[in-house]
This record gives C-alpha cells, structure tokens and sequence, in this order.
C-alpha cells in the first residue's frame, strides 16, 4: 500500500494554457477593482480572488507572494467537493466554505453565473473581524456576479 | 485496504489525461451513484471538452467474497496535482487510460507513468486505451517501448470507457497483478523464515 510519502509531481510542462477564454479584459479588470474596494473595506484580508470553474485565476490581489494558479486550481477544487458533499448530505448547493486556521481565516464563495460556479477565494489574518469579512465578501460576490453577467 | 463493517475494501485510483474517460470509466462501472466534481471547462488547451473534472470521482464495487473495490478518479489537468498526492494515499493500484487517439497520447502516457512512478513501483498498474477504433492505424509499440524504458512491465489494453465489461476487464489485470506480487511477498518471507532457522 502506499502511505502517501511519494510526491506527485507533473514531470514536464503540459499543453495547457493558462489563458481564461469566457471573460474579457474589461470585465476581468472590474473584478479586481470589486476585490480591491473589498480588502479596503475590511482591514486585514491578505489574499483575495476570483477564479474560474476550472480553476483559473480570473482577478487576483495579494499582499504576499503565493503560488497563484496552484491556489486557484486548489480553490475551484474546494469548491466543487464542497457542492458535491452538501449534496449527498440531503442538502442543497453550497454556497460559502469557512476555513478557520490558528493564522487566520479562508472564505471561498459560490460566484454563480449562468451555470458557471466561480469562486471568490479570501484569506484574511487572525486580526480580521470574521464576520465582517462575511458580510462585505458576500456583497461583493453579488457584485462580481452582476460585473460577470454583464459582460 | 480497509476492514469498515467485516468488510474487505481495495482502493484503486484512476488516472489519465484530460478527456481520456476517467469519469466515464468509473460511471460505467460503479455500483453506486458516483460522485463527480465536474466544471464548465474554460481553457483552449486539453480535449475540448464541455466540463472537466476538478475534484474527484468516485465509485464502487464488489468483488464478491465480501471485497469491494473504492474507486477513485483523479483530474487530468496538471494545475490539480496537488489532489494526485491526496488521492494517492492508501492506494493499492492505479489504471492510467489515454486516449489512444491523440497525438500525443505517447507522451502523455509517459507523463503519466513518471508523475505516478512511484505508486506503480510500490504497488501495480494497468494502461487502458480508449478511442483505439478512431485511430486504427496508430502504432502500439512506442507505448511497450516508453514502458521497456521504465522496467515497468504493465499490461496495455484498449478499452472503451463506456464498456464496464471493458473495464472490469482492466481492474481484473490490476487484481491478478497484485495477487501475485503477494504471492511472491509471501514466498520471500517464507525463505527469510526458512534461512533464518537454518
């Protein structure tokens, strides 16, 4: 049996592009202006994000420097196994993921449009008041949904 | 492998590249609804395809004589490689399919036996080839050559993912391999016992 002590590494670069095709510019830049009025409306968010279904980054800000396609691969990831579980659990699709560290906290919202389930990712410092974070972060995910569908 | 309920249960992990039929595989054959974690796909690389997995799949089957098989399946795309390594853990086997008709399925099977190099080594594996009927006159041998290359001696069968007698097929030589390197476990513990009392 395996015990996990092996790395799984892609051995070479693939063919996949790192190109978003569904958005354009215009509307990818409104969504980082949406996450840049979010993280100044609330002190202490270090990390925040708009990635695609299949786990691109969309818009992205970040205080720190982060392995950005790595997280946003891993956020759409989160997301989907999280509607997965909601739904075998009898309950309906999810639409937030709280994850609480000793470091701070991670927030990934459901940015449903037209079918599509993007994620808002946010990571904020311990320091950040949670529900705070809450109420402006799903503010700005109905923004971010209604920048998207206008497109 | 696990005893949850008197039961025995194998986990096996499915891999392959984007579109090679990972999730059509374990669909065809689990004796549950399995669970998928599939989005609207947005890239222009990999098969084209309308949704791709980013999570897991998920299915199951008995064996019979109690066994079940936990079927796991893996995204294609390398940006989920971090999910490769947690689904990996406690595995007994991996069936890695390609997608006998692209181009650059050689490559992308090579890939495969590399990223999971290790997993094959320490346990067993299978290559099942989808979509053969569309390239009929694609050659086998650079994929037995990639394999020579790697003293991996894995067996290479064309499947139609759809087909669950197909892949039970697959998951027949993935057991019979792991049988008899049990077997052969054995055999070595019993000569050490053997050479040890001497």
């Amino acid at each position: 049996m395996n015990n996990g002590a092996t790395t799984m590494t892609p051995t070479k670069k693939s063919a996949e592009t790192n190109r978003v095709l569904d958005l354009p510019e215009a509307v990818k830049k409104s969504c980082v202006a949406k996450l840049k009025e979010l993280r100044e409306a609330v002190g202490g968010i270090s990390t925040i994000g708009l990635v695609s279904p299949d786990g691109f980054e969309v818009a992205w800000i970040s205080t720190a420097t982060l392995p950005v396609s790595k997280i946003s691969a891993l956020a759409s990831t989160l997301v989907a196994v999280a509607h997965s579980y909601t739904r075998e659990v009898g309950l309906s699709e999810c639409r937030e993921l709280i994850i609480d560290t000793d470091l701070g906290c991670s927030l990934l919202m459901d940015v449903t449009v037209e079918g599509r389930t993007y994620g808002l990712l946010i990571a904020a410092e311990d320091t950040a008041l949670l529900g705070r974070v809450l109420s402006k972060a799903r503010a700005c995910a109905k923004e971010l949904k209604d920048v998207i569908a206008a497109r | 492998m696990s005893f949850g309920g008197g039961q025995i249960e194998y986990k096996l992990l499915f891999t392959g590249p984007m579109g090679a039929g990972k999730t059509t595989a374990i669909h065809s054959i689990s004796e549950i609804e399995p669970v998928r974690t599939e989005a609207t796909n947005t890239t222009a690389g990999g098969s084209g395809k309308a949704t791709t997995t980013v999570g897991l799949d998920y299915g199951e089957i008995s064996l019979g004589n109690g066994e079940r098989l936990r079927l796991y399946g893996t995204p294609g795309q390398d940006r989920f490689s971090a999910l490769w390594e947690i689904l990996t853990t406690g595995a007994m086997g991996v069936v890695i399919l390609v997608d006998h008709s692209d181009p650059e399925s050689y490559e992308r099977m090579e890939h495969f036996l590399d990223s999971f190099a290790g997993l094959i080594t320490e346990t067993a594996g299978v290559i099942g080839l989808t979509h053969t009927e569309d390239a009929p006159d694609r050659p086998m041998d650079p994929y037995y050559e990639a394999l020579a290359q790697r003293y991996m001696m894995l067996p290479v069968m064309p499947v139609d993912a759809r087909s669950s007698e197909d892949i039970r097929g697959l998951l027949d030589a993935l057991l019979s391999i792991l049988e008899s390197r049990l077997a052969e476990s054995s055999m070595d513990s019993m000569a050490d016992e053997v050479s040890g009392d001497v």
